[in-house]
């Protein structure tokens, strides 16, 4: 059946017909979708997370048939489009603009209770600073496992990195995160600072 | 994994929700899937189809466009397009000697960003929106295994009135927008677009594959200003061949822009107008050797929500020469 054959066979086949790459979209635009959601937002989540999939249909012969699942590689495109995507966000009046008035309105709608939604909205700000003071391997790495789910040896795999790495990137994220957390609440009060979001 | 330290993930978790994508993003993400899969079944129909329809456009738009750029810059003076091409030609002729060891190509790159905030955040309840601008400094030593050294020194905000001057001086936003502290950084992988797919180094090709990002993207502006805005990604990032920096300014040649010679320092700029949150143009300097000296986004319009007055930069960047240096010293 081909629903059980494994990401890299059906990678391997795509090589030789495109259209079995549809199978790796099926499998995976759910799960890559709420990670670069997460990171930034749903609005723009959609076009960032079709871009993964073309890119990776693209560079798919370049891919290790011996990982059996594709995940971490997928994973590891939709960082470095994240990363992209927030930094011409920056530069983009427009979409500048309209994420900071959508940052609230995600917030809304993806969180249950009152009370989540009313710590989530205070936290994200304060969040999104401390992890823009992250150095960019720290802060993908730590990302990667709260935001992404992916374990140690996935994140490795995604950042092209050793698993030692990761876990000294993870442990000093950490850290810093709480230092900077502590840092920036006592800093800004109840200030809420709607200005683009690092996630 | 200690009981603090998982708090952190627990806490990123909480602020990121857990979203899942609506029937039209999985719809819109299989449809550029199929589009690409088919595209790669036969490539060179579709490149011939949009070369041509690139030749033309830049055909037709040449003497309109030059007309346009003296009337409303006032800096710009008409040049044949085809002086896009040759200095196209020129970057693709600047090969740089290796570095070697102990030695930094070094940049300067002084920026200055519009920031916008809810009203609330500095006291102003009564206005959605305010924005100022912050300059910055951004030194950049690269040496040549890669390593990037980067300091970035954030200079004194410039306010649109008093009143949100006032208000910001006792906002504690000062602390948060790191005025007047310098960040330091040293990385080696960096995120561009060039790392987002493999960019051809002919023109017409790149053509193509330039607006296949950009059409993937969903852009909501123009898209020659996407466009060209995705041509400054391409010629800004580090790593970037002169080969492929003189495809990416053929590229330009290729498309609705404004083109005219700089008065001062001689070169080319590139201009175009497209309508973003008010009527804006993009403008792309060069110098006669090929480097972009200056980026730069106005908004031409008011933009009474952020009190904002029209010739706001939204974005001005301008950028030293580079040049070999043995440290990391700001001049």
């Amino acid at each position: 059946m081909v629903g059980e054959r494994s990401d890299a066979e059906v990678i391997a086949a795509s090589l030789g017909d495109g259209d079995e790459f549809a199978l790796v979209f099926e499998r995976h635009f759910a799960t890559v979708f709420r990670y670069v959601a997460r990171r930034i937002g749903t609005d723009a989540a959609g076009d960032v997370t079709s871009e993964v999939f073309v890119r990776a249909f693209e560079t798919r012969a370049r891919y290790d048939t011996s990982r059996k699942v594709c995940r971490p590689w997928l994973y590891g495109i939709a960082s470095n489009l994240v990363r992209d995507h927030i930094r011409r966000q920056r530069r983009r009046s427009r979409a500048y603009v309209r994420v900071a008035v959508q940052e609230e309105a995600g917030i809304d709608a993806s969180m249950a209770d009152a009370e989540s939604r009313t710590s989530a909205l205070l936290m994200a700000p304060v969040i999104n600073s401390s992890l823009g003071k992250l150095n960019d391997g720290d802060r993908e790495a730590l990302l990667l496992f709260a935001l992404g789910e992916l374990n140690y040896e996935e994140i490795a795999e995604a950042l092209s990195i050793p698993i030692g790495t990761v876990r000294s990137r993870l442990a000093r994220a950490r850290r810093r995160m709480q230092e900077l957390v502590s840092t920036e609440r006592q800093t800004r009060g109840r200030g809420v600072k709607n200005r683009g979001v690092e996630l | 994994m200690s009981a603090e330290a998982h708090s952190v993930d627990i806490v990123l978790r909480d602020v990121a929700g857990d979203p899942s994508p609506s029937a039209s993003d999985v719809l819109a993400g299989r449809r550029l899937l199929v589009s690409a899969i088919a595209a790669e079944r036969a490539p060179d129909a579709r490149r011939r189809a949009h070369g041509i329809r690139w030749r033309w456009v830049a055909a037709a738009s040449s003497v309109v466009a030059l007309v346009a750029a003296v009337a409303v810059t006032g800096l710009l003076r008409p040049r044949p397009v085809t002086a896009l091409g040759e200095l196209a030609q020129v970057a693709e002729r600047v090969e740089r000697a290796p570095l070697a060891a102990g030695t930094y190509d070094y940049v300067r790159a002084t920026e200055s960003r519009l920031l916008v905030v809810a009203g609330s955040e500095i006291g102003l309840a009564d206005r959605a929106y305010v924005a100022y601008a912050v300059p910055l400094v951004r030194d950049r030593w690269v040496s040549g295994d890669g390593v990037i050294h980067e300091e970035v020194t954030h200079g004194q905000p410039v306010f649109f009135d008093s009143v949100v001057e006032a208000a910001y001086a006792t906002s504690g936003l000062a602390v948060v927008d790191r005025i007047g502290a310098t960040d330091v950084a040293e990385f080696t992988r960096e995120a561009t677009v060039l790392g987002v797919r493999e960019w051809p180094t002919s023109r017409d090709e790149l053509v193509v594959a330039m607006r296949a990002y950009v059409s993937g993207r969903g852009s909501d502006v123009a898209e020659v200003a996407a466009l060209v805005d995705l041509a400054a990604d391409l010629l800004r990032a580090s790593g970037a061949t002169p080969k492929l920096r003189g495809a990416v300014i053929a590229a330009l040649d290729t498309l609705d822009v404004d083109v005219a010679t700089r008065r001062e320092g001689g070169g080319l700029a590139v201009a175009v107008e497209f309508e973003d949150v008010v009527r804006a143009r993009r403008v792309l300097e060069f110098d006669a050797s090929a480097n972009l000296v200056r980026d730069r986004l106005m908004w031409l319009e008011d933009a009474p929500l952020y009190g904002v007055p029209a010739g706001t930069a939204f974005f001005d960047t301008q950028l030293s020469p580079s040049r070999v240096v043995e440290s990391h010293t700001r001049p």
